[in-house]
């Protein structure tokens, strides 16, 4: 495990390279988190995946976005574009590290919104998997309202979810951001892995339907659900499906 | 991660160096200042609830602290692994090999060790242990119910008809449908804790770490109302143990378990500061 903090001295985030533990198929996987309480709830399921993955040759690499986990910041004033310029570091770290040509992406909730922004912008992605994703940024925000129990007016205009801060710019930047709007490379083999099926995962099928493959498997996982003692989310069949579909396809 | 004022850095260590850490070192380090462990709570890694173990590692550093926040076998990135303890009050290896490590490194061999909940106690267990660690904090740790959390329990519950009717509509809820989570149960990992030690064993306990003169700041939140509603029942718990001045007690009844609130989590934070400066 190679465990460090990469970039400038006053922007360093935080990766986490897992190499292959058996047969080295010279490809690796980005993991891209989701945000907030999701971000503590999932990190114990990537944990599992990123082992899972090196068990079956890949190198596998987790990070932490700018402003989250233990990269900089304290995200009191983090733009979504921050986030998408942490994880092409990360993404370019792990492609100089590894010399990999192929390399696959998968993002969790948020994190598959990153997760195909950098699928469009880098050919030599081979795999994208969409695990419970929101459609655009739109989604997620209204997700974000739903879940406020308060009006969201907090100081500097930064909304609290649920312990977590979600600045104003954020929130702007992160509207522009919509999959159903992207356009990928021919070579993208894009999977969509669903706990359940929803409006933003019909909207993304619809929208690139030659591209992508879907797979629903359950139980229905309720990210939004908190009971602050930090209980954590552990999919098992959902992460093997992942495992094999990214082997496999 | 830099800026003016300190510097991280990950260091692995343990056996086969299976354990995964930071070391959040200021600039200008005070070097009479005992450096603050961060332990994990539960199944959180590291960064901790709503990030609190990176804000507070960060807020000491301002104030000339270096700290360790670091993550157990089997948690977090760290590998898999480690002993299982033989009791609740054994203490943790995973503690005494981050101590172990920083003395190396940092020639540190004074240390308060901060957790919350479960952490709380493993901080709690460990001090017994080990003569380096000189202070403790601890939220949301043993508590049980007595006699004075119990009457003001009734008369909060007597003087509020809503929590008549609220009682009321549970009962039928209960009987009448099953589980809304139920269908959830299989993937959803909830924190299981061990039954608490009789109370009587934490006192002795207590009393050991008074006879050891350890410092400790002792906080609990509101979420731990099914046990402890009072100010003082700190003191009423253990009456038989004479603290003197070795604990500084907080009670932040608006505060939840994992201070998802920023004002409270500044709270605590500056209350831990002041702390680990009067040491």
């Amino acid at each position: 495990m190679q465990h460090q903090l990469i970039g400038p001295p006053n922007k360093k985030i935080f990766v986490s390279i897992t190499p292959p533990k058996r047969n080295n198929l010279h490809e690796a996987v980005l993991l891209c988190y989701p945000f907030g309480q999701e971000y503590m709830r999932a990190h114990k399921a990537f944990r599992q995946l990123a082992n899972l993955l090196s068990r079956k040759g890949y190198t596998v690499m987790k990070f932490d976005y700018p402003g989250t986990g233990d990269s900089y910041d304290d995200g009191k004033d983090i733009g979504y574009n921050e986030w998408l310029e942490g994880a092409q570091s990360a993404l370019d770290f792990l492609k100089s590290e590894t010399n990999h040509h192929n390399i696959h992406v998968i993002g969790l909730r948020l994190g598959a919104l990153v997760a195909a922004e950098l699928a469009t912008k880098n050919t030599y992605i081979k795999k994208l998997a969409l695990w419970d994703p929101f459609a655009n940024g739109a989604s997620y925000i209204q997700d974000c309202t739903a879940q406020l129990s308060d009006p969201p007016f907090k100081p500097n205009n930064v909304w609290n979810i649920h312990g977590y801060p979600l600045p104003k710019i954020f929130r702007e930047q992160v509207l522009s951001s919509n999959i159903e709007k992207m356009t990928f490379p021919e070579t993208v083999n894009i999977i969509q892995i669903l706990s359940h099926e929803n409006h933003d995962t019909k909207a993304i099928q619809e929208a690139h339907n030659q591209q992508v493959t879907q797979k629903v498997i359950g139980p229905e996982s309720d990210w939004n659900y908190v009971d602050m003692v930090g209980s954590i989310l552990m999919p098992t069949t959902l992460i093997q499906s992942i495992v094999s579909t990214l082997t496999n396809n | 991660m830099t800026d003016n004022t300190y510097s991280e850095e990950v260091i692995q260590f343990g056996n086969n160096n299976g354990l995964i850490g930071i070391i959040t070192k200021p600039n200008h380090i005070n070097p009479l200042k005992p450096v603050a462990l961060i332990l994990n709570s539960g199944s959180l890694h590291r960064a901790g609830a709503c990030r609190n173990s990176v804000y507070l590692a960060r807020a000491l550093a301002l104030a000339g602290i270096i700290s360790f926040r670091f993550d157990y076998y089997g948690i977090g990135d760290s590998g898999f692994g480690g002993a299982i303890e033989d009791d609740t009050l054994s203490g943790k290896q995973e503690i005494f090999d981050a101590m172990d490590e920083l003395e190396q490194r940092l020639g540190s061999l004074k240390f308060v060790v901060h957790g919350l909940c479960s952490g709380a106690r493993d901080a709690f267990s460990s001090a017994l242990h080990d003569k380096r660690i000189i202070a403790i904090s601890q939220i949301d740790s043993y508590s049980y119910q007595n006699k004075g959390y119990i009457l003001r329990r009734l008369l909060s519950f007597l003087t509020r008809p809503t929590a008549w009717l609220n009682a009321i509509k549970i009962r039928i809820f209960d009987q009448s449908k099953n589980n809304p989570l139920g269908e959830l149960n299989s993937i959803l990992e909830t924190q299981a804790w061990p039954e608490y030690p009789p109370k009587q064993e934490i006192e002795q306990a207590y009393q050991k770490l008074v006879d050891k003169n350890t410092k400790m700041l002792v906080v609990y939140t509101g979420s731990w109302n099914d046990t402890y509603n009072y100010r003082n029942q700190f003191f009423d718990l253990f009456s038989n143990v004479q603290f003197g001045d070795l604990v500084t007690l907080k009670y932040m009844p608006n505060a939840n378990h994992v201070m998802t609130e920023e004002t409270d989590r500044y709270e605590f934070i500056d209350t831990f500061k002041q702390f680990v400066q009067s040491l």
